[in-house]
């Protein structure tokens, strides 16, 4: 009998577990499902995100920099997104591609300097693409570190996440703060440790990521002062999953994995045009001759009453072709119904009524545009 | 009703007013935390005939779906339909204002088995929660 591998604990485990956090597992770590002792359940704590301030513990993400002369060079080949886009103190939302165009992780990466990156990549993924970024060819030409030690991160979001994150910082710093555009980031002082900030998050809503660097002690504090501000409560990992959903955010080796690419799932956006050289270009263009035939990730609400879970089955409702599997699913409290997900095997118009199979009973459900919800506040400057 | 002390439990975790003529059955105030914040409620139609052990219902929660088992054999003369458009009310009276169904309890049918009075319930689901060491079953084993 083989036993798992432990699982890993950020250095907030002990606060959660003081806080009342219901643990479950997730991607090789213990991470709050939610906190029973707080709001009490993952419904109060979405809507909480989206009406007040929550703040999650996103530690389990991994970090990896990139430094030296050539390190812009390296990178732009490695993602199908225009690197010279991104200017510094700027974060671009992209992915690592291999050869057959497959998405290897979805990623932020942030720009110090253009001989200086760090990027943000889904803890399930860590492994997959340190060894993906030390083996390309040239790859020798920069220092690449995995530095996710360094840091334990915070992820602040919420309409009044400003006011929460002015808790822990000085006139100045939160001066500094108020400044910030949507995907710039900066380093700031909380306390007397430098940290980095930046204006990014998984809710759909206004938020921020803090990047604590420092000891266990302080990390403690931090965590414990940011929940002293008013309407802010810790937010677990089910909220999290209803909210990304309903902002129409993908999870890695949910709705996509390395067989999947970006035209699959709704994020050719992140392709340039004009790039004349990246990884799983070639796979990419043909993929776009032929697009009757590739899958396609589309959006979902149930008029039924049942939850759609990963991997049920749709159909049409009247020939009950297959159309696909369900890749996530979840009650959405915003639109107070259920929806999701589902890698559909042949193009499936929008308000189209489909069947999905939940527990050998076809429940109705509509094709409808992700994402399902729109914050209007996320992408503006942010006035208290 | 209202006070589980009152009630019958069975391994299912459903609770019954009584084992003859008309009963109440619900979900205990246990397997609702387990479950997590209730989001649907299916349940029976009135007039239904079931016998002990039958699913007469789901429960579906962000986490999860479960059956729901009769703990009585009888016919349906009531379902709680005000909970079902309203089902996180459910966790806040599971004993009282959160029965599920009401059921005339068939005379003669076959009886509830395993049915436990409240002091037997509680040590049931000591002995058998995984919550008690949820929070430390990664401890690392030297």
């Amino acid at each position: 009998m083989t036993a798992s591998p432990p699982l890993n604990h950020t250095v907030f485990y002990h606060k959660h577990l003081s806080y009342g956090a219901q643990m479950m597992e997730f991607a090789g770590w213990q991470l709050p499902s939610f906190y029973r002792a707080r709001l009490g359940g993952a419904i109060k704590e979405h809507h909480q995100v989206r009406q007040h301030c929550g703040v999650f513990d996103v530690s389990h993400m991994a970090q990896i920099t990139l430094t030296g002369a050539q390190a812009s060079t390296y990178l732009d080949q490695l993602i199908p997104t225009e690197l010279a886009t991104l200017t510094d103190h700027y974060c671009l939302y992209t992915c690592l591609l291999n050869h057959h165009g497959g998405i290897i992780d979805d990623l932020i990466i942030y720009r110090f300097s253009h001989t200086n990156f760090m990027l943000c990549v889904n803890a399930s993924r860590r492994h997959a693409v340190m060894d993906w970024l030390t083996t390309q060819p040239q790859a020798n030409t920069c220092i690449i570190k995995d530095v996710s030690d360094h840091y334990s991160l915070l992820a602040i979001q919420g309409p009044k996440s400003l006011a929460t994150l002015k808790t822990v910082l000085t006139p100045q710093a939160f001066n500094q703060v108020t400044k910030l555009d949507f995907l710039e980031f900066t380093w700031i002082q909380v306390h007397h440790q430098q940290c980095l900030l930046s204006r990014t998050g998984y809710s759909g809503e206004l938020g921020y990521e803090l990047y604590l660097t420092g000891d266990q002690h302080f990390c403690e504090h931090v965590f414990d002062q940011l929940l002293t501000a008013p309407n802010t409560q810790p937010v677990g990992l089910s909220a999290r999953q209803s909210l990304r959903i309903e902002a129409g955010f993908l999870l890695y080796g949910t709705d996509m994995n390395h067989t999947t690419s970006p035209h699959h799932v709704g994020l050719s956006w992140l392709i340039s045009q004009t790039k004349s050289q990246f990884i799983g270009q070639q796979a990419l263009a043909t993929q776009v001759s032929s697009p009757a035939t590739q899958p396609y990730l589309g959006g979902f609400i149930m008029n039924d009453q049942g939850i759609p879970r990963t991997a049920m089955s749709a159909m049409l409702p009247d020939t009950q072709q297959p159309l696909g599997q369900v890749t996530s699913g979840a009650y959405l409290p915003t639109l107070n119904q259920a929806g999701g997900f589902i890698m559909l095997n042949q193009p499936v118009d929008i308000n189209t009524t489909i069947m999905i199979n939940m527990r050998s009973r076809p429940r109705k459900a509509t094709m409808v545009k992700r994402p399902f919800y729109l914050s209007k506040a996320r992408h503006k400057p942010q006035i208290i | 009703m209202s006070h589980p002390a009152d009630l019958l439990f069975s391994k299912e975790h459903e609770w019954t007013t009584g084992t003859t003529d008309e009963v109440s059955i619900g979900i205990s105030a246990f397997a609702l935390e387990q479950v997590g914040d209730v989001v649907y409620i299916e349940l029976p139609e009135v007039g239904d005939e079931l016998k002990a052990g039958d699913a007469f219902g789901t429960i579906e929660s962000t986490k999860t779906v479960s059956d729901l088992y009769m703990p009585v054999t009888g016919v349906i003369t009531a379902i709680n339909a005000e909970l079902q458009s309203a089902p996180d009310s459910l966790a806040e009276d599971p004993y009282g204002e959160g029965w599920l169904i009401k059921v005339h309890v068939l005379d003669g049918a076959d009886g509830p088995e395993d049915l436990m009075d409240y002091a037997e319930y509680a040590d049931f689901i000591n002995s058998n929660s995984p919550t008690a060491t949820d929070n430390n079953q990664d401890a690392p084993s030297s």
